[in-house]
């Protein structure tokens, strides 16, 4: 069994943790916390995309979680931010698939891999990321079993700290104003040892739902206010507090593999996908065009942390993640892998999330290899889902691109 | 078309149990309500002393065609002669049934009260004929059943004793001016009832035998000036709804909204839409931040205070989304965007979850979503003509400047904005019939063709070139109580949506949270046993408006479980109103009387 190479962390970060840490090493544990958060995205949007019914419970279930996990990346982000570091979110940081969670248990926790979504999925490897930490369960940095036993680690570490930890003339940049939607969950600035663990009970809450049903998350809510909604206990659909413990990400799970029959249909592509294996020329440039699209990304987002750089977050992250990334995911996952294949049989490409690093990477870039692509559609009828999907993407790369350049962003 | 008109042109009063205690309806946007002398209304002044509910005014003023007003102290104007007929006519036309009718009735469409036939049917309106005051302070003038004028021929009001409350409907209002000769109009006293002692009501729009005591009617006025000249002024609507209870917050689509939308599109305003094409595009119409777009966040934002609505979601960040791109920055396209993909386009109103998985907003109920047939409309959306706007602004294409509008276009809107325009069904103030371009002038597009004074019998048919008293309310619930009691929340789907949050509020804040140990908040948070409902999953301090909070399922979530009780209760529920509390703004719920939790037998 072959162990993650997501990260590598500074060796004997644990035993340092223990022993008396440094600022330093309390912000490489922060930044380990944000790369177990930024690892299940991946993993969790690949199935995601993989449904076609978007009204579906499987699909409103996943995007529910997938967007409180957002939720985490931001609020792990203003921890390190706080402990005086800047997220990283590139190069080293970037998930490799398949692999474990950055620096987990390979005996207890899921083999993360990019899948297309089915009941098993949801059971085997998604509800095995969210866990629950057994009661009592202790602190484990290294080689921990639970999310939330590697969040005890860094709890325990930064109360350990020498002096106070928490600074706020830092290099980075808080953010509480990129988490958006309906979803549970409010992203606090950390400035104290108060904060930093209300943030952190979040994020574990929300994950495992560790909390009671009789307990919600009052101490977090704003005069009590519903903060979003879901399944609830009268049977409907409607407004929650809190994370009650069937609202949990486990527990979500865990209701949609407990019903496969009612599992919405998913496109036929393939799990854990290698661009070199297609055969299909479109297939293959348009996962590298993904790839492109996703790093570009990634540098833009980790400069939205940074205090000195432009803001590119408004402009040019939420364009992407909301305007390119879905669209060219489901492109791809509507095109054949093989010459020649049929798109409703597949097997079907998928995207590969790559980190497309050392080349150039720039928006202009990404606008031109999409309108170049376009020019290879000839307008079948067989093309006409795709074509409309990477038309929409094309449009959007182009806003996304005149931006960067205004900002002074032309290479990410 | 005369050089003078009344504004608003159209005025809204409202229902109120206090039989001479009034205020003034808000004449500003989200206002609150003035008294007489001009000062805002304390939390003290929804009620009389008694703890009756106060009357709510419309005041109609006349403006001339350079937008000054008239009044009895412009030099010149020797009087000022305002005569008002108003009309309830609900129990004389079609039953309500969702946008049936909305493009004329068809002749299978059932008439309230049909058994009732012919001529007779003249006997279901209540009509008390027209009134005239004139001067300053003066009035009240009763548009009563003792007050009929000398030669009017269509009087008539409900006979005897009404139940449940056993009282009876003897007046549909009154007149008064204020000091300036503006004049006052205000309405019933939110009497409803019916003369069969059982007093049930069926459904929430069509109840046969039931009468209330809203209604509308033609505003008309006269100037004489020293000289002896005499002009008659464009007549105005006045239209009674039920009470506002929540003045402060509006609705995401207003009633100004709605038919500011239906004129634009009938080529009224052709910087926005002329000859049915959209100026779109950076060369287009440029809609304004502070007039057009930041309302529209703030409904949202405001929502959370009359609904379990998620803060997080609505609130938004109005520096940022109203810097206009200028030069080489555009810092908020994404984000704009964004917003747009949430809110439902137009002809989607059946679709709640989009293509990308997002659910589409508002999350409110539509026009229809109660009957099937081809006019389906589950879910409410914005107009044209606001979604027109958004998707300029979302481009990029807006300004952000201080408005300039002219002091009567500004009450017109104002007094409409505080009105809710969607969902029809049939609503609180005014239906579909507010949209129907056929009832306004083709020379003042928000101006009603008023028919010519009559000495009555008004008529039972629809003249939309010549409305008459009564033809804007009979379209409403009858009685009005049943709609604003069941529409609360809605199922459709697996999902319950909302009405009109704004209007008519769900969940509300309160002042002080209920203290652990009073016995009526512990008997309200344990609920029976089938619900178990612990107080720490009850919102700690959100509070269902009417009704309870924690199971959607049940008869009384968030309404009375039954309707009648609407009627019986209304005039003790509590208003929501801007307080500062620990030292924040907040919207909470004020001057209730009715107990909570409510129990029928107290």
């Amino acid at each position: 069994m072959s162990t993650t190479e997501t990260v590598a962390a500074p060796a004997g970060l644990f035993s340092r943790l223990q022993a008396g840490p440094t600022r330093k090493d309390l912000q490489d544990a922060a930044q380990l916390a944000l790369q177990v958060e930024f690892t299940t995205v991946p993993t969790y949007l690949s199935g995601l995309y993989s449904i076609s019914d978007t009204g579906s419970y499987a699909y409103q279930t996943l995007r529910s979680v997938v967007m409180e996990e957002m939720f985490h990346v931001n609020q792990a982000a203003n921890i390190i931010v706080a402990l005086g570091g800047v997220p990283k979110f590139t190069g080293d940081a970037v998930p490799v698939f398949p692999g474990y969670l950055p620096q987990a248990n390979p005996d207890t926790t899921p083999y993360l891999g990019l899948y297309r979504a089915s009941p098993d999925v949801f059971r085997n490897v998604y509800e095995a990321i969210e866990t629950p930490a057994a009661f009592g369960a202790p602190a484990q940095g290294d080689n921990y079993d639970s999310i939330a036993q590697l969040y005890s680690a860094l709890v325990n570490a930064v109360e350990s700290y020498d002096g106070n930890p928490f600074t706020t003339d830092g290099p980075g940049r808080q953010r509480t104003d990129i988490y958006l939607g309906k979803f549970g969950g409010n992203v606090e600035p950390v400035v104290d040892m108060e904060s930093f663990k209300l943030a952190v009970q979040e994020i574990i809450q929300q994950g495992e739902g560790t909390v009671p049903p009789q307990a919600p998350m009052n101490p977090l809510e704003q005069y009590g206010s519903y903060n979003h909604y879901g399944h609830r206990t009268d049977g409907t659909y409607g407004p929650i507090i809190g994370t009650p413990y069937e609202l949990s990400h486990f527990m979500k799970f865990r209701s949609v593999a407990n019903s496969p029959k009612d599992f919405p249909a998913t496109y036929p592509v393939i799990s854990n996908p290698n661009q070199d294996d297609y055969t299909n020329p479109q297939a293959q440039q348009l996962s590298w065009v993904f790839d492109l699209c996703y790093t570009l990304m990634l540098h833009a987002f980790e400069k939205s942390f940074s205090a000195d750089a432009p803001d590119p977050y408004f402009n040019v992250v939420l364009s992407i993640m909301h305007g390119v990334l879905p669209h060219l995911a489901r492109s791809l996952m509507q095109t054949p892998a093989l010459r020649d294949g049929d798109g409703s049989v597949g097997p079907n490409a998928a995207p590969g999330w790559r980190s497309l690093d050392g080349g150039s990477v720039s928006p202009d870039t990404l606008a031109r290899e999409l309108e170049h692509i376009l020019t290879g559609y000839t307008g079948s009828r067989a093309d006409t889902t795709v074509r409309s999907l990477l038309h929409e993407a094309h449009k959007n790369s182009v806003e996304v691109a005149t931006l960067s350049e205004q900002l002074g962003l032309n290479s990410l | 078309m005369s050089h003078y008109k009344v504004f608003p042109p159209i005025g809204i009063a409202r229902v109120g149990n206090a039989p001479t205690d009034f205020y003034i309806g808000p004449e500003t946007y989200r206002g609150l309500p003035t008294t007489v002398e001009g000062a805002t209304i304390t939390e003290k002044g929804f009620r009389d002393a008694q703890g009756r509910l106060c009357r709510q005014a419309a005041r109609f003023r006349i403006y001339d065609d350079d937008n000054n007003e008239i009044t009895l102290n412009t030099a010149g104007v020797k009087s000022i002669t305002w005569t008002v007929h108003m009309a309830n006519k609900k129990a004389s036309w079609y039953e309500f049934a969702t946008n049936e009718g909305e493009r004329g009735y068809s002749s299978t469409h059932p008439l309230r009260n049909a058994s009732v036939k012919g001529d007779d049917r003249r006997k279901l309106m209540i009509d008390p004929g027209p009134r005239t005051i004139t001067g300053a302070g003066a009035g009240p003038v009763a548009m009563d059943r003792e007050s009929v004028p000398n030669g009017y021929t269509g009087a008539h009001f409900p006979e005897g004793t009404l139940y449940p409350n056993k009282d009876s409907i003897d007046t549909l209002g009154e007149l008064r001016t204020d000091t300036d000769g503006r004049l006052l109009v205000l309405g019933g006293l939110g009497v409803s009832g019916t003369r069969d002692p059982a007093a049930t009501i069926q459904q929430y729009a069509n109840n046969d035998g039931w009468w209330d005591d809203t209604g509308d009617g033609p505003v008309r006025a006269q100037i004489e000036w020293d000289n002896g000249q005499v002009d008659t002024v464009d007549a105005a609507w006045v239209s009674v709804a039920p009470p506002s209870y929540a003045p402060e917050l509006a609705n995401l689509v207003t009633l100004w909204d709605t038919i500011f939308d239906s004129a634009v599109r009938a080529g009224h305003y052709p910087s926005i839409c002329e000859n049915g094409y959209w100026h779109s595009g950076a060369q287009g119409y440029r809609p304004n931040f502070q007039t057009e777009i930041k309302p529209l966040l703030e409904r949202a934002a405001t929502y959370t205070w009359v609904a379990a609505i998620p803060p997080k979601a609505h609130s938004f960040d109005m520096d940022g989304l109203g810097t206009v791109p200028g030069g080489n920055e555009d810092g908020f396209l994404g984000l704009r965007n964004w917003i747009l993909d949430i809110l439902r386009p137009p002809n989607q109103e059946n679709t709640l979850i989009s293509k990308r998985g997002s659910t589409m907003m508002p999350y409110l109920a539509g026009d229809n979503c109660l009957k099937e047939g081809t006019l389906v409309s589950n879910y409410l959306r914005l107009t044209d003509t606001q979604y027109f706007f958004l998707q300029q602004w979302a481009a990029g294409h807006f300004v952000n400047e201080t408005p300039q509008t002219p002091a009567p276009q500004a009450l017109t809107r104002s007094v409409l904005d505080n009105c809710v325009g969607g969902a029809f069904s049939p609503g609180i103030e005014l239906t579909w019939i507010s949209r129907d371009r056929a009832i306004y002038r083709d020379d003042d597009p928000l101006r009603i063709n008023a028919a010519e004074p009559t000495e009555g019998p008004l008529n039972l048919g629809f003249t939309p070139e010549a409305m008459e008293p009564g033809d804007l309310t009979r379209y409403m619930a009858i009685p009005w109580q049943a709609d604003f009691n069941e529409c609360s929340s809605q199922p459709i789907g697996d999902r319950v949506l909302w009405w009109w949050p704004a209007q008519r509020p769900e969940f509300v804040y309160l002042e002080k949270e209920p203290q652990p140990d009073n016995e009526a908040f512990m008997k309200l948070a344990a609920g029976t046993a089938s619900d178990l409902p612990t107080p720490s999953q009850q919102t700690p301090n959100q509070y269902p408006w009417v009704g309870t909070g924690f199971d959607q399922t049940r008869d009384d979530f968030i309404s009375f479980a039954d309707d009648t009780q609407m009627v019986e209760y209304w005039s003790k529920l509590g208003f929501v109103m801007g307080k500062e509390i620990d030292g924040e703004q907040r919207f909470v719920e004020v001057a209730r009387t009715l107990p909570r939790p409510f129990n029928s037998d107290d």
